[in-house]
């Protein structure tokens, strides 16, 4: 797909709680570089999901659950994981298996998640010296 | 002799008591809030069995495989009993469990059980159902698609091409009944979660060997 | 009364015994035990395995390094979040296994508000309101009043990354090592914090703080320098964006809230370049300033105990269905 040019952060948070209503079950893949706004995508998903919660970034936790009106998001952040087993440590498959939304970031830290069903979502900054600018694509792929 | 089991191996937690005249097993519909009701699900088993804690001789889990976030709640619930109880602990795996179960089905010869994990992964032991040691090699992950040997039966699950086992109430409490257990340091400390997947720390031993 | 504080929140396991709050009588964390015999050493793996491993040793020590008794204890506090959920757990589960066990009353902790109590503790003194608290740290950068226990009104809090994060990308990405903080601090010492020009991000807006745009202009820097880049002086500007941005802020809220009472809490409160520019300004401002002694900045047991002891009569009863929470917020409810 042709990539959307978001150019404020508001922008980004209005495409990713439009991508949360028509995926709201999915598991979200986020590419993007250091500062690319991966956790404020997080942020406008949940919104998109009428989740009530302070979305923050999960570099630490490794996983955050924000649980609003019955449903459940997860968002995790892979930096910090050097392998495999971590990922199944922190129980992301149990969390898979539950049929909730799950949005990661760094994913390309666990290759195996490409195997599964998944919303594919890329953030670029296209333009080093634009702080605002962002280009911003997705594909569903079931492999 | 008396013993409280439990198994939070899989999203629904199981845990059974037992004794010279009885055992029973109950289901705890625990979705990924283990950690908030192990303590509650050990009040409630002690309750049917009318007993207290002081009247457990054995405190036994399930070392899985499964669910880790599980297996750790039960585990280290379990193990700081037995240390400031000084209680007498030990750990059950599903592949020994399965064994047994096959055993009291009078199952014979070389068996391969199959307990499939994440996306399209299982793991796979070896072993002869009539063995009374319930030996069995170091399990292996490998693809589900590609697994073949003699007696195929997949655990707690239906898969193609393979008899299905379940590990029986019945199996357990023979097994526990005979179990010698202590509750020595060392061996409190050795009743972990099967790692099938060997930690960072293990793969780098190995390299250096 | 004793409390026992179990704390499994993050990479280190850590038990402590702490009487009426403020008097430690042990602590100890898992790095000073030998657990990995086997691997001749402490294994740095962010894995729950470790936790579990460790835990016991560490209960059995603690308890015979103070010569106190399991009877002796008076209740059971414990972090139940914020942090990794798979630690969390272990540490929640060997608390309630004591709080079942003995019929004492467990008390869950959240992590954040635990470090500013440790500053009172580095003290030895109980928790006095109302205070203004910074706590930073790996995860967090909260600016809050804090005006009875477990009531904070959060005035600022990071957008996106904290400055432990910062330094730890940072020092990534410069490929000096891990932990980040201490690294850049050590690099930092010799270096000239004048020499690069670095933002203020939110800069007289308010409280708010967010700390990835330095991210990104120390990589441009990086890429811009290259073969003639000066890391102690890019460590030195680094720090003193981050402190000075907290200058900012901190002073702001003295002056906007009245408060004279200055808390600064959590595992970057190690960093001498903040304790400075904290100090001075405190002094600024004629406020009393707390600062938490090494062992008690980075994550530990006995903050935990502390402010378990001085939170306990806000634990619910039926404490012992207590979950842990990955992202448990400061002085939010309890989470069941």
């Amino acid at each position: 797909m042709k990539p959307i040019h978001s150019q404020s952060p508001e922008q980004t948070l209005e495409i990713a709680g439009q991508l949360a209503a028509q995926y709201p079950k999915a598991l979200v893949l986020l590419h993007g570089g250091l500062g690319a706004g991966k956790t404020l995508f997080a942020r406008g998903f949940a919104r998109g999901l009428n989740i009530d919660c302070h979305v923050s970034s999960p570099s630490y936790t490794l996983m955050n659950e924000y649980r609003s009106g019955g449903i459940s998001l997860y968002h995790l952040d892979l930096y910090r994981i050097n392998c495999f087993e971590e990922v199944i440590d922190i129980g992301l498959f149990e969390i898979l298996q539950t049929g909730n939304p799950c949005l990661v970031e760094w994913a390309e830290r666990v290759a195996e998640l490409q195997k599964l069903p998944h919303l594919e979502v890329c953030i670029e900054q296209p333009d080093p010296e634009s702080e605002l600018d962002r280009l911003i694509s997705w594909t569903w792929k079931e492999p | 002799m008396r013993y409280l089991f439990i198994d939070a191996s899989e999203n629904l937690t199981g845990s059974q008591y037992g004794d010279d005249n009885r055992f029973f097993w109950r289901n705890f519909d625990t979705d990924r809030n283990i950690g908030a009701r192990i303590s509650e699900i050990c009040d409630c088993m002690l309750a049917e069995a009318g007993c207290s804690l002081a009247d457990i001789d054995l405190l036994a889990v399930c070392t899985g495989p499964g669910s880790l976030t599980g297996l750790r709640v039960a585990a280290g619930f379990f193990r700081t009993l037995a240390l400031i109880g000084g209680k007498p602990i030990t750990g059950i795996d599903v592949f020994r469990w399965s064994l047994k179960t096959l055993q009291m089905q009078n199952v014979s010869g070389e068996v391969t059980l199959v307990l499939p994990t994440l996306i399209d992964k299982a793991f796979v032991v070896s072993a002869n159902a009539g063995d009374p040691d319930l030996n069995y090699n170091q399990p292996t992950l490998c693809e589900r698609d590609s697994v073949s040997g003699p007696q195929l039966l997949s655990i707690k699950c239906d898969l193609p091409g393979m008899s299905r086992v379940d590990p029986s109430s019945e199996a357990l409490h023979s097994l526990l009944l005979n179990r010698v257990a202590t509750s020595n340091f060392d061996d409190i400390l050795g009743v972990l979660p099967m790692y099938v997947i060997p930690s960072q720390a293990e793969r780098k031993l190995e390299e250096q060997k | 009364m004793i409390t026992i504080g179990i704390e499994s929140s993050c990479d280190d396991t850590s038990i402590a015994l702490v009487e009426n709050g403020t008097r430690v009588i042990s602590s100890l964390v898992s790095s000073q035990i030998e657990i990995h015999r086997r691997f001749g050493g402490v294994v740095p793996e962010v894995a729950s395995r470790k936790h579990l491993e460790a835990i016991l040793p560490l209960l059995r020590e603690c308890l015979d390094a103070a010569d106190v008794k399991l009877e002796e204890i008076g209740q059971i506090a414990v972090t139940s979040g914020p942090g990794l959920l798979g630690p969390l757990l272990v540490g929640l589960s060997t608390a309630k296994a004591l709080a079942w066990y003995t019929g004492k009353p467990l008390i869950p902790v959240n992590h954040i508000e635990a470090h500013l109590t440790a500053s009172f503790l580095a003290a030895g003194r109980a928790p006095e309101y109302p205070y203004l608290g910074l706590i930073v740290s790996g995860g967090h950068a909260n600016l809050v009043l804090a005006e009875g226990p477990r009531q904070y009104r959060v005035l600022g809090q990071t957008v996106d990354d904290a400055p432990g994060e910062l330094f730890d990308k940072v020092a990534r990405h410069l490929k000096l090592g891990y932990p980040g903080g201490p690294i850049v601090q050590k690099t930092g010492e010799t270096g000239n914090n004048k020499r690069y020009q670095l933002p203020r991000p939110m800069a007289g807006k308010g409280y708010t703080f967010s700390f990835s745009g330095l991210k990104t202009a120390v990589m441009r820097i990086v890429a811009h320098e290259g073969d003639n880049l000066d890391l102690p002086d890019l460590c030195a500007s680094l720090q003193y964006a981050v402190s000075e941005t907290f200058v900012e802020k901190v002073g702001l809220a003295l002056k906007e809230t009245g408060a004279r009472r200055l808390i600064l809490a959590g595992g970057v409160a190690a960093n001498s370049v903040l304790r400075d520019s904290m100090q001075k300004l405190a002094k600024r401002y004629q406020a009393e300033l707390l600062l938490p002694t090494l062992h008690l900045c980075t994550d530990n047991a006995a903050m935990i105990a502390a402010h378990g002891y001085f939170t306990a009569h806000l634990a619910p009863a039926d404490s012992m269905l207590v979950n842990a929470v990955a992202n448990w917020e400061m002085g939010a409810p309890y989470n069941f």
